[in-house]
């Protein structure tokens, strides 16, 4: 009988191995969501508390556990989301003459700091397809799933997401040479 | 940019989300359109580059080494039975909280144990149902109907109740009694609690805290008798050990329960207030007749029952150290 079973017929000892087989999944899924470590560790008592719950509605037939895991997971960092404010904030103009050299687009590939700051920018929803797609490396049709979209939707999403980035990190090329405008931060405040 | 009409799927062929046939036809037309052939690389090398940043991120997190146990405490509190000891005769509309099948009745006459919510609820619909009723109840009885309310009354049964099913458990259909919503839950086999009359010294080797005795008592007051309490856990193996000292006061008991203390500190039932005992958090709940004034410190967590003005009960609490 697999781990699952075992726990649906309340064999706590399979529970606990499911917790830490699956841990890390649930904990840095939610970290690259909400990009902080408390709220992941938050998220990973309250999905599996979620799961302990509700391990009994889990039907196999229905589909793997892992991507009824990462709903749960993705489910709940959506809903945080909403209830979060997001930060305007103003940044400093920096004066044209200090901003000689024009990192290219391929440097901005290379800077980890754009990077982020580009994915901080996307939307919940599409962050969360990016994630599931670029970190979770699913399959569209297993992120359908766990998103409740359309397959359909899952590429619109991812190619947006996309084009979103590559915007982001080719504009800011072009904001050096200009006052830089007000920019939302992600996930800094709630 | 390449072509418009290109660019979405360029991103799914990227990610080789593509059917052969699809495959085919991007690749075909790559190869003579210059233009999405550097489409294509751009965002190869995008796509490739986030995975590459969200590994690196992920990576560099990890849970806690306390996310184990954390959440075991949670799970604990979440299944732990209250039990409630019913005075006798249940009166019918609170029997109607409990129906379904004809074992749960028979449960009901002898005690229940219930999640503690629903027992808050049911508990405190019952003492205001009862509550002319309950200043001509036995004073005792009456303590035990409040005392339930924190789950720390001497449970005659002990049972698993719970919202998932579990090996053993029989179906139960639960109502609140304030709100009508009804829910499902899973009783488990229930087993009796020990109670044994035992020397001062017994308790206290058979308990793994430090025993206390107050300092300060009434005029008149002497300790009857120790009496060490054994919980069964839902398997009905030895799970909890609590003492009780009883105290004659005249005609009436004065009640010290000592246990060991909770991870954390429980809120006040409905209806209680809060008080500090020597600085530690505590609740009363007091009427004409009764006190009830429980509290918890590192060691230990203490329950006072007796028919004492509240003031008295703060003095021989306080005396406890």
């Amino acid at each position: 009988m697999d781990l699952v079973h075992r726990c649906q017929a309340g064999d706590e000892e399979a529970f606990a191995a499911l917790f830490h087989q699956y841990k890390n999944l649930v904990y840095r899924t939610a970290y690259l969501m909400l990009g902080s470590v408390d709220q992941a560790e938050e998220t990973l008592q309250e999905v599996f508390i979620r799961l302990h719950r509700s391990l009994s509605t889990f039907e196999p037939s229905k589909g793997a556990f892992t991507t009824w895991l990462y709903r749960v997971t993705v489910n709940y960092c959506l809903a945080r989301q909403r209830q979060r404010r997001p930060v305007v904030t103003r940044l400093e103009e920096c004066p044209p003459s200090a901003l000689a050299e024009q990192p290219s687009f391929q440097d901005r590939l290379e800077d980890e700091e754009a990077i982020g700051r580009a994915l901080g920018r996307l939307s919940e929803k599409l962050r969360a397809t990016v994630i599931l797609r670029y970190y979770s490396e699913l399959p569209y049709t297993e992120i359908a799933q766990i998103l409740n979209i359309p397959l359909g939707t899952v590429k619109s999403r991812l190619a947006l997401a996309l084009k979103m980035l590559r915007r982001e990190l080719e504009t800011l090329t072009e904001d050096d040479k200009a006052p830089r405008k007000e920019r939302v931060q992600w996930g800094v405040q709630q | 940019m390449g072509c418009p009409a290109m660019i979405d799927v360029l991103v799914a062929y990227g990610d080789d989300e593509l059917s052969l046939s699809e495959r085919a036809a991007i690749e075909a037309h790559v190869v003579k359109c210059a233009v999405c052939q550097k489409e294509l690389a751009t965002l190869s090398a995008l796509q490739t580059r986030i995975g590459q940043s969200l590994q690196a991120r992920a990576t560099q997190v990890a849970p806690s080494p306390q996310a184990w146990s954390h959440l075991q405490a949670t799970l604990t509190r979440e299944t732990r039975p209250t039990l409630v000891w019913l005075p006798i005769p249940t009166p019918t509309w609170f029997r109607r909280l409990v129906s379904g099948v004809g074992r749960t009745n028979q449960i009901v006459e002898g005690g229940i144990a219930m999640k503690k919510g629903f027992a808050v609820t049911a508990i405190a619909a019952l003492v205001m149902a009862l509550s002319v009723s309950v200043m001509a109840l036995v004073p005792s009885v009456r303590a035990e109907i409040l005392r339930i309310v924190h789950g720390s009354a001497p449970a005659a049964l002990v049972g698993r109740l719970s919202e998932t099913p579990f090996s053993g458990g029989v179906p139960v259909t639960m109502t609140d009694v304030e709100t009508g919503k009804s829910t499902t839950a899973y009783l488990g086999k229930m087993h009796e609690t020990a109670r044994q009359t035992v020397s001062w010294d017994e308790a206290q080797m058979a308990v793994g805290f430090p025993l206390r005795q107050p300092t300060y008592l009434p005029d008149g007051a002497e300790l009857a008798r120790v009496e060490l309490v054994t919980v069964p856990d839902a398997d009905g193996h030895p799970r909890d050990q609590r003492v009780e000292l009883v105290y004659i006061l005249g005609d009436s008991e004065l009640m010290l329960e000592q246990s060991p203390a909770f991870p954390e500190v429980l809120g006040p039932p409905p209806g209680a207030e809060t008080v500090t005992v020597n600085g530690a958090p505590g609740w009363t709940v007091v009427s004409d007749e009764n006190s009830i004034l429980s509290w918890q410190t590192s060691e230990a967590r203490y329950f006072l029952n007796g028919y004492l003005p509240l003031e008295e009960m703060l003095k021989i609490a306080e005396s406890i150290s």
